[in-house]
């Protein structure tokens, strides 16, 4: 059969019910059902319910895609990227619509996802082989291939529970690359381990694009990855697709959404901003909760006397107020707080343990207000996004990500505009006042 | 290149009734065999003892139920000791379980794999169920140092074993696809599963011998289909007891039909899997 179709996704949906909480025999639910008229609303209650809870990740999406494109998928948080990796590899199935693939897909997302830990690393190669499909003589002739190129040579035999984050995801990323699987779905994972080890995959994939002809999709929210990487984009939003075509063009209008509406200025108190705007706005992300463990609700900017802005003079201080909600007990939960440029570049990223050092931090239940602290004279005069990871350490696990808020630091009145050296030499994006002591040496 | 890269794969949003791919089958006899090796390198990584507890284990069981029922069950068992009664029950019985609760969890355990790409989930109970077959193989071992320790000669009946063992593979992976399946989901299952083994076991001659029922009571008794399959493994093992055709033939019919059962579960559900198992 000749056929140039990797994967044809035909009007796919996926639809996810975010609250199974009241189908569970709970106490309320016992007394509620006491009373015998409550039966019947009850009954009624549940499909309203059922109905509330129910969202569509992804709906009404038809693609094409052909073997051998580098295909990359951009949008903000929610918007539905992952989903459509994870029906598009097949790993999961539509509620509506249907997907053919033409190859075995694998689906490469969080770093060490299907790995044992009490295997070695070599033995964790043998089982991730075998599922993808390869053969034992395939995967012993890859076998040193795929260490060195994890550069694990010294750590192979060793149970994988004692690797780094960056070494689970050399192992993972050189497994799934060197073992089949002739289209590849990347979702993030280029950003696992050192910037020199993102480079060196991002080189593997070329290779394997132009020498075997695979097919690569690829979900980043490193623009310039995609810029280097894909030929196609697609630009999701809301759980639908809003643009296909040339990654620069797609790119483009995914960045005017960020950089539209510059002038966002709050002063309001937050309250009602919370109620007044349910979706993540410019300057300020809001999200409802959910079933994870922690649920970041809000992240906005602010001075002291916590009045939201999302304008700052270069002298002033900035302070990040973040709200989330710790759904169930919590061992060793971290927050990062990421700041980068318009163009992905990350400034600094600054965790809750920077200034308290309780390492096996427990977070019980309950709501929760982080202010992070900014220093003054620090962040040169621009444009930035700020986004929150709320994390856990030891697991390695992602619990939840905002999407990025924008804050604008203005030029100051006094006299460190650019200066005609400042111009040809470039002005950093960090601008800290250090200490300069100088004396007359003769 | 194997046979099924060449096929297209799709998938709808509607479910369908039917079985697996059986042409499948060929491509996946490496994975399960990884999946196998891994499972039982797993179980006993970590520890002094090793693989040796696969010996301990059912040993330390038969002890116990020597203790508690072997003064009051001696009478009965006239012909064998009771210990080496009791193994040659328990150690199937113990093979059936353990392929039953492994195979049941099985989904849940390996659902790290799913997220990573498309394979026939059913290969994880089948491992589940071989990797308890290397625990029975084991116990052989024990088996045989008993039968010495007690100066007894094995059965001839024992060339019929595998008859008697391959419908209790096809019930504890049946019963494993269909709870494994019900487990991703409700996970009731994974409490109330071990219980029910517990009320099966003794509702089996495990360790106690069938001739303890009245006859009167023999044909409900005879309905658990495990019964006639531990008599069997008895007869096979020490020559004791009689066969009787039509709960055999019962018995048989039922564990293929809990297996088809469980195929077509199994089928049907397997692509919701990874809904309901990561966060």
């Amino acid at each position: 059969m000749e056929n140039k179709l990797a994967i044809k996704a035909e009007n796919v949906g996926k639809q996810y019910h975010l609250n199974t909480r009241n189908r569970f025999i709970t106490w309320t639910n016992l007394r509620r059902l006491l009373i015998p008229k409550n039966i019947v609303t009850a009954w009624q209650k549940r499909k309203e319910e059922a109905d509330r809870d129910n969202f569509w990740a992804l709906r009404n999406v038809s693609l094409q895609i052909d073997r051998g494109e580098r295909i990359g998928v951009v949008g903000r948080n929610g918007a539905g990227k992952s989903t459509l990796l994870k029906l598009l590899s097949g790993v999961s199935r539509p509620t509506e619509g249907q997907i053919t693939i033409y190859g075995r897909p694998t689906l490469l997302a969080a770093a060490g996802v299907g790995m044992d830990a009490s295997l070695t690393g070599r033995e964790n190669i043998f089982v991730t082989g075998a599922i993808m499909g390869a053969r034992r003589s395939e995967i012993l002739s890859k076998m040193d291939e795929i260490i060195s190129f994890a550069e694990l040579d010294k750590f192979i035999d060793v149970p994988i529970k004692y690797y780094s984050t960056g070494m689970y995801g050399r192992l993972a990323f050189s497994t799934s690359v060197h073992l089949l699987g002739n289209i590849i779905m990347l979702d993030e994972i280029l950003q696992a381990g050192d910037l020199g080890f993102g480079q060196k995959c991002i080189g593997k994939i070329k290779e394997l694009v132009k020498n075997e002809g695979r097919t690569v999709i690829l979900v980043s929210h490193a623009i310039d990855i995609e810029k280097q990487l894909c030929q196609r984009g697609i630009y999701l939003k809301d759980g639908k697709i809003q643009t296909v075509g040339k990654t620069e063009e797609v790119l483009e209008k995914y960045q005017n959404s960020f950089t539209a509406n510059n002038d966002l200025h709050f002063s309001v108190d937050d309250s009602s901003i919370l109620e007044k705007t349910p979706d993540s706005e410019e300057g300020i992300f809001i999200s409802g909760n959910s079933q994870k463990e922690a649920n970041i609700n809000k992240v906005a900017t602010g001075d002291i006397g916590r009045k939201l802005t999302n304008k700052f003079n270069y002298n002033e201080t900035i302070y990040f107020y973040i709200d989330f909600l710790v759904n169930k007990m919590l061992h060793t939960s971290r927050f990062k707080l990421l700041i980068k440029t318009l163009d992905d570049t990350v400034v600094f990223t600054s965790n809750d343990i920077d200034t308290n050092q309780d390492y096996f931090q427990v977070r019980t239940a309950g709501k929760y207000q982080a202010i992070v602290t900014i220093p003054e004279n620090l962040l040169a005069p621009g444009i930035y996004l700020a986004e929150v990871i709320a994390y856990n350490y030891s697991e390695r696990k992602i619990y939840d990500q905002s999407d990025p808020i924008k804050f604008i630091i203005n030029m100051p009145s006094e006299n460190i505009g650019l200066s005609f050296v400042d111009e040809q030499v470039g002005r950093g994006i960090v601008q800290p006042k250090f200490l300069w002591q100088i004396e007359k040496n003769d | 290149m194997r046979q099924s890269d060449l096929e297209p794969i799709t998938i709808s949003s509607k479910r369908r009734l039917g079985l697996p791919n059986f042409s499948e089958v060929p491509d996946l006899i490496y994975m399960v065999f990884v999946l196998t090796w891994k499972d039982t390198l797993i179980q006993y990584r970590q520890s002094i003892l090793g693989f040796l507890w696969g010996f301990i284990k059912p040993f330390g069981q038969m002890l116990a139920f020597s203790m508690l029922f072997g003064l009051i069950a001696k009478s009965i068992t006239p012909n064998v000791p009771y210990p080496i009664f009791v193994f040659s029950g328990l150690f199937p019985w113990i093979f059936f379980s353990q392929a039953t609760t492994l195979s049941s969890f099985s989904f849940i355990n390996g659902s790290g794999l799913f997220a990573k790409t498309r394979f026939p989930k059913i290969i994880l109970p089948i491992a589940s169920v071989l990797t308890a077959g290397i625990d029975f193989l084991m116990q052989f071992g024990v088996l045989s140092l008993m039968l010495v320790y007690y100066s007894i000669k094995p059965s001839v009946n024992l060339a019929y074993l595998p008859l008697f063992v391959a419908p209790m593979i096809l019930m504890g992976l049946g019963i494993g696809l269909v709870m494994g399946t019900l487990n991703v989901k409700y996970r009731d299952i994974g409490h109330a599963l071990p219980m029910l083994l517990q009320f099966w076991m003794f509702a089996s001659p495990v360790v106690y011998s069938e001739e303890l029922i009245v006859p009167a009571w023999r044909d409900l008794y005879n309905l658990n289909p495990m019964t006639p399959i531990i008599i069997g493994i008895r007869w096979c093992i020490l020559g004791t007891g009689t066969l009787e055709f039509y709960p055999l033939l019962y018995s048989g019919i039922v564990c293929v039909v809990v297996f088809f059962i469980g195929l077509t579960v199994y089928q049907r559900y397997n692509d919701d899997f990874l809904d309901y198992l990561t966060t």
